[in-house]
């Protein structure tokens, strides 16, 4: 308990050295935090936003990812927050219920460059709370599926499959023609999101009564899950978990696996990583549940089924006396122009669509598979609980692979778990009212 | 019971430093040595190369005939006291007493038995429940014994046993252990370096030095007829007064020895020897207590002093004091070579009288019978005890 | 007024004392009866006393049972392994056979000091179930693969080798300590009644090292309760909770989640149970 009354004790007293190096009168400084690899690229367009607005310093902070969360909350708790910061859009929640950000209203309002078509829409809908604009989007991120197309192709299938069941069917195929030492998909076992996109795909609510209760007795999330731990269960998946893969990159060049549901930034690692092997990987987007039409996905493959609408944003904080300024460093770097740099410094998908029509990223191909998720995105529940509900969907998941539960007892608890952990909620909501 | 013996024995320790030389000796059954000898000289050595905690470089051991030198500790069947006693402090003392027996396997009511036995016979009874901690220095001490007499070994190794036991109960302890030792009748070695214990407890004293025996005797003999000037000064408290001499010739020309212009006759051969051998002079040896008061008899010699520091014991007198500077350069050159043994040049002490008191400053002549006289030669070897007609030859060692 | 001059001077002490430990120790406490969240932290009115109700929850979350489980696994193996490792080396260290002796201490003594995340990595790849050195030496005697960080029967054992090769070190260097101290006349007064290497090792050596025991078993096991690091960077508690502890679950419920008034009743949780422990080991130490 004592180190955090410590941490926040050197953290002011480092705020307060840094703020001594002669701040030059008339001239505003933002404090601007951004993450891991983001943190050391933005520099750069940060430079050129300082030579276009001279009264203006910025300083970027650069934070690892893996303690960007913990840093902003304890920031928070000891009054030490940026003017401006990344966050992760799912945390947005968590924030806006502390009142650490601002609304962005009247700047979207009266801002001639931005309208409701300037973001994909699934990713716009996760910096706004109740109606409310948080944040944002700085760039997109959502998850859809990385696959061999050689070892496809030798399973006989030349394109990637639009349906679950042509999905599962591909997969089957593919494990025979690899023998019993490799598999179809790499799935890691305490994973959240694909248990996850699954059933948002198939309409399943994942919370209800106004996110007040669990609802994963439902059949639609049932049907989901038992989608997903077929692949294990059948040997489809590798079920010894992520240790065995050390390292993704080289067994998915070995060909251990065939495919595995992931991010953006594994185009750039991809290509970094497996040069010379370019043409036998590709993507391609979710394939919906068949005849999935009424339940937010595509006709029969036509088009892809929901993913997460990830990626991270940009806030500011509500006590931030230079709010307009970081306002306006917002702006500039949401502008078309800015994301194209962006994009090409860091790999990160821009938020803005435009921008992916002026660098032709929806053409190419790899890409493209992402341009066409970015349409069908869902959000998760906008509430500050998420991250843990999420944590703990990833654990009962591992729990029903490793057979230590059996479905109908995962489900219970989790439902039982996540009403436990909204209780504070439901007395927040009810007091409230 | 066992004899011990020691055959051409050298040790050499790994850093190169020896501390035993060709080191021969023949402890028999049931006899007790004394071991004595300033610290260094390589008595703990001898002790530790007996009960194998140590391994002699060169030579062969043997307990009761048998060569023990490929043997481990346990099989030698020695017991030992240590210095600092190596009680285990975990254990009482009854389980100390037992402790050797339990490692060789005697059975429980027997160890029993022997302990109680020892412990009676000790004294030890009552404080057989209690840890080593709860006991006096003494208490400590009879316990160590113990420890090694409930075994009854072949040998018994005593390694300076009394040296933290205060100056009283030292007194008593060592009684003690002669009587013990009477008792038992065990083949004993007792290293210490305090002359007394030394001369008390052996029925023999080995003086050891700088790991070369100097004399192998009789508590008696080795104070009446010491080997070397070594012997003469290590012995007695104080040991014994050495002065330098030189030679003269009477009107025979027989050799004669020249101290402060007296003449000190010496028999025919020892003094042929001495003359050609070593012509610089010799040393005479005489005890503190040899030195009287009174006036010189017919065969005595008289030596002119000056009393420079007077220590008084209640029963008697320490009477130091300081013979005149010899006229003869010979012997002052001789004065130098002193400083091998335990004695300051041209200085005497006399074991006198309480009375009369001597006073600093006083002149006086202190007489000494001849026959009390012994001559050393330089390298300090004891040649003859006593002088003129009344004079022994000494043994050689 | 002696008195007085004797609390001005202690009274720097005593304030950074109080400012330091008893203040945040007894808020921690206060904390533990209330509901402290995110919600909270942003507005304080959220707060709510709950009593004893984080404690209740607790002792009815099996989370929290598992943590306890795998850390009373984890002290109750761990524990003596590591202690047993720590004095064989000490031994082996100290033995008169022995040649580099500081050589062998450095050695012995590097993992200690060698940052975790560097020795879970190295380790990572020790365990990596198709390419890790250790299921390759097994496999030189016939023993299939085993899936060390990704069994939950293996995961535990694996993180307790790990810990006890991380640490052995320090708790060797006491051992030297204690084992220098044992005058050398033991020895040889053991030898000289007949003792061999083994009757020399149980009578005098283990016996003049139970004070040593004693500090190091009680260091060693407060530490152990303490077990954090190694799951947190090697395994994040899993796989399937096999190495969750309690302090990682604190861990997550205070810094990862912000539940710091659960977190708090966990801290108090750990800490009368370490308490416990402690004093049962004295009390047994004692008796013998």
């Amino acid at each position: 308990m004592i180190q955090p009354t410590i941490r926040s004790i050197c953290f002011a007293l480092l705020i307060l050295l840094c703020g001594c190096d002669g701040e030059i009168k008339d001239k505003v400084t933002i404090d601007f935090w951004a993450f891991g690899r983001e943190g050391e690229a933005v520099q750069e367009l940060v430079r050129d936003f300082e030579a276009e607005h001279p009264h203006i310093r910025v300083r970027v902070q650069q934070i690892p990812w893996s303690a960007a969360h913990e840093k902003l909350l304890t920031a928070y708790a000891g009054d030490a927050m940026p003017d401006l910061f990344q966050l992760g859009n799912t945390w947005l929640p968590e924030f806006v219920a502390l009142g650490a950000v601002a609304e962005f209203g009247p700047w979207v309002r009266d801002d001639p460059d931005i309208d409701d078509d300037t973001f994909f829409a699934g990713v716009a809908a996760t910096n706004v709370i109740d109606g409310v604009v948080y944040g944002l989007p700085w760039y997109v991120d959502t998850r859809l599926v990385f696959y061999r197309s050689d070892m496809l192709e030798k399973a006989g299938f030349k394109t990637f499959p639009g349906t679950w069941s042509a999905w599962r069917e591909v997969m089957e195929r593919v494990k025979e023609s690899v023998g019993p030492d490799k598999y179809a998909i790499f799935l890691p076992v305490e994973d959240w999101t694909i248990p996850t996109i699954l059933a948002m795909q198939q309409g399943a609510s994942l919370l209800a009564d106004e996110d007040r209760y669990g609802a994963f007795d439902d059949p639609r999330f049932r049907e989901a899950f038992d989608f997903y731990l077929g692949l294990f269960r059948d040997g489809l998946a590798p079920s010894s978990g992520g240790s065995q893969v050390a390292n993704l990159y080289q067994e998915f060049s070995n060909g251990y696996f065939a495919m595995f549901v992931s991010g953006p930034w594994n185009i750039g690692e991809l290509k970094h990583r497996l040069p010379g092997k370019e043409h036998l990987w590709a993507t391609a987007p979710m394939p919906a549940p068949d005849g999935a039409a009424a339940k937010g996905g595509g006709v029969d493959g036509a088009t892809p089924g929901v993913s997460l609408a990830g990626g991270a944003s940009l806030a500011i904080h509500d006590g931030s006396e230079h709010k307009d300024e970081a306002w306006l460093l917002i702006r500039y770097l949401s502008g078309t122009e800015q994301q194209e740099r962006f994009h090409h410094l860091t790999g990160n998908l821009p938020a803005r669509k435009d921008s992916w029509i002026a660098s032709g990223l929806d053409k190419e191909p790899r890409t493209r598979a992402f341009w066409r998720q970015l349409q069908q995105m869902a959000p998760t529940p906008p509430i500050p609980e998420w991250e843990r509900i999420a944590r703990t969907i990833g654990r009962y998941t591992e729990a029903t692979v490793r057979n230590t539960m059996t479905v109908d007892e995962a489900l219970a608890s989790l439902d039982e778990d996540v009403d436990r952990m909204l209780e504070k909620r439901r007395w927040l909501l009810a007091r409230d009212q | 019971m066992a004899s011990v013996d020691f055959e051409h024995i050298d040790k050499i320790y790994p850093g190169g430093t020896q501390a035993v030389f060709d080191f021969n000796l023949t402890v028999a059954d049931g006899e007790a040595l004394a071991l004595v000898g300033p610290s260094g000289c390589g008595k703990s050595t001898l002790l530790r190369l007996l009960a194998g905690l140590e391994t002699a470089t060169r030579g062969t051991l043997r307990i009761g005939g048998q060569a023990v030198n490929d043997q481990p500790p346990q099989r030698r069947n020695v017991a030992m006291v240590f210095q600092d006693y190596a009680l285990y402090p975990h254990m009482s003392v009854r389980e100390n007493l037992g402790f050797p027996l339990r490692m060789q396997g005697v059975l429980k009511d027997e160890i029993r038995r022997r302990v109680d036995e020892t412990a009676e016979l000790l004294g030890l009874k009552h404080l057989l429940e209690r840890k080593p901690r709860q006991l006096s220095g003494g208490q400590r001490q009879r316990v160590a014994m113990g420890r090694a007499v409930v075994r009854q070994p072949s040998v018994f190794l005593m390694d300076e046993p009394l040296s933290n036991v205060d100056a009283k109960l030292r007194v008593q302890i060592r009684t003690e252990i002669a009587a013990l030792q009477e008792r038992l009748d065990t083949t004993t070695i007792y290293v210490t370096h305090d002359q007394v214990e030394a001369m008390t407890l052996g029925d023999r004293v080995m003086v050891l030095r700088d790991g070369v025996v100097q004399q192998v005797a009789s508590p008696q003999k080795l104070y009446d007829r010491p080997a070397n000037a070594f012997v003469a000064t290590f012995l007695g408290n104080p040991g014994m007064n050495i002065v330098a001499t030189s030679f003269a010739e009477d009107e025979n020309g027989n050799a004669e020895l020249d101290l402060r212009g007296q003449r000190l006759p010496l028999p025919a051969t020892v003094g042929r020897d001495l003359h050609s051998a070593k012509g610089q002079g010799a040393f005479i040896g005489v005890r503190p207590e040899a030195l009287l008061l009174t006036e010189p008899g017919e065969d005595s010699l008289s030596l002119p002093i000056t009393v420079s520091s007077v220590e008084s014991l209640g029963h008697e007198q320490l009477v130091y004091c300081r013979l005149p500077d010899p006229e003869q350069p010979e012997a002052r050159a001789l004065d130098e070579a002193m400083s091998d043994f335990d004695a300051t040049p041209g200085q005497l002490v006399a074991r006198l009288p309480a009375t009369p008191v001597c006073h600093v400053g006083t002149q006086l002549r202190l007489a000494v019978e001849s026959w009390r006289v012994h001559v050393f030669d330089v390298d300090g070897v004891c040649r003859c005890h006593g002088l003129g007609a009344s004079a022994v030859p000494a043994e050689v060692q | 007024m002696r008195w007085a001059a004797g609390y001005f001077f202690v009274a720097p002490a005593l304030l950074l004392i109080a400012v330091f430990f008893v203040f945040p120790v007894f808020s921690a406490f206060l904390l533990s009866f209330t509901d402290f969240d995110i919600y909270s932290l942003g507005n304080i009115e959220y707060l709510r006393f709950v009593g004893i109700d984080n404690y209740i929850n607790l002792f009815g979350n099996s989370r929290f049972w598992t943590a306890l489980g795998n850390t009373f696994y984890f002290v109750a193996v761990g524990g003596p392994l590591s202690v047993l490792v720590s004095l064989g080396a000490a031994l082996l260290i100290n033995s008169k056979l022995v040649r580099l002796k500081t050589l062998f201490r450095t050695v012995y003594f590097l993992p200690v000091v060698t940052t975790l995340v560097a020795v879970a990595v190295m380790w990572r790849y020790l365990y990596h179930p198709r390419y890790g050195l250790l299921n390759f030496a097994l496999s030189g005697i016939g023993i299939e693969p085993i899936d060390w960080l990704g069994d939950p029967f293996w995961a535990m054992p694996a993180i307790i080798l790990m810990a006890a090769w991380k640490n052995f070190g320090y708790n060797m260097i006491i051992f030297l300590a204690g084992l220098q101290s044992i005058p050398d006349s033991l020895y040889e007064a053991a030898r000289v009644d007949g003792a061999n290497r083994w009757h020399q090792f149980r009578y005098v050596t283990l016996p003049m090292l139970a004070p040593t025991f004693l500090f190091v078993g009680i260091i060693t096991m407060i530490g152990y309760f303490q077990l954090f690091a190694e799951p947190y960077v090697m395994t994040q508690g899993g796989p399937s909770n096999a190495t969750l502890s309690v302090v990682l679950f604190m861990y997550e419920e205070g810094f990862r989640w912000w539940n710091l008034g659960n977190a708090a009743a966990i801290a108090f949780v750990l800490f009368v149970i370490i308490l416990a422990v402690t004093l049962l080991q004295l009390r047994l130490q004692r008796e013998r």
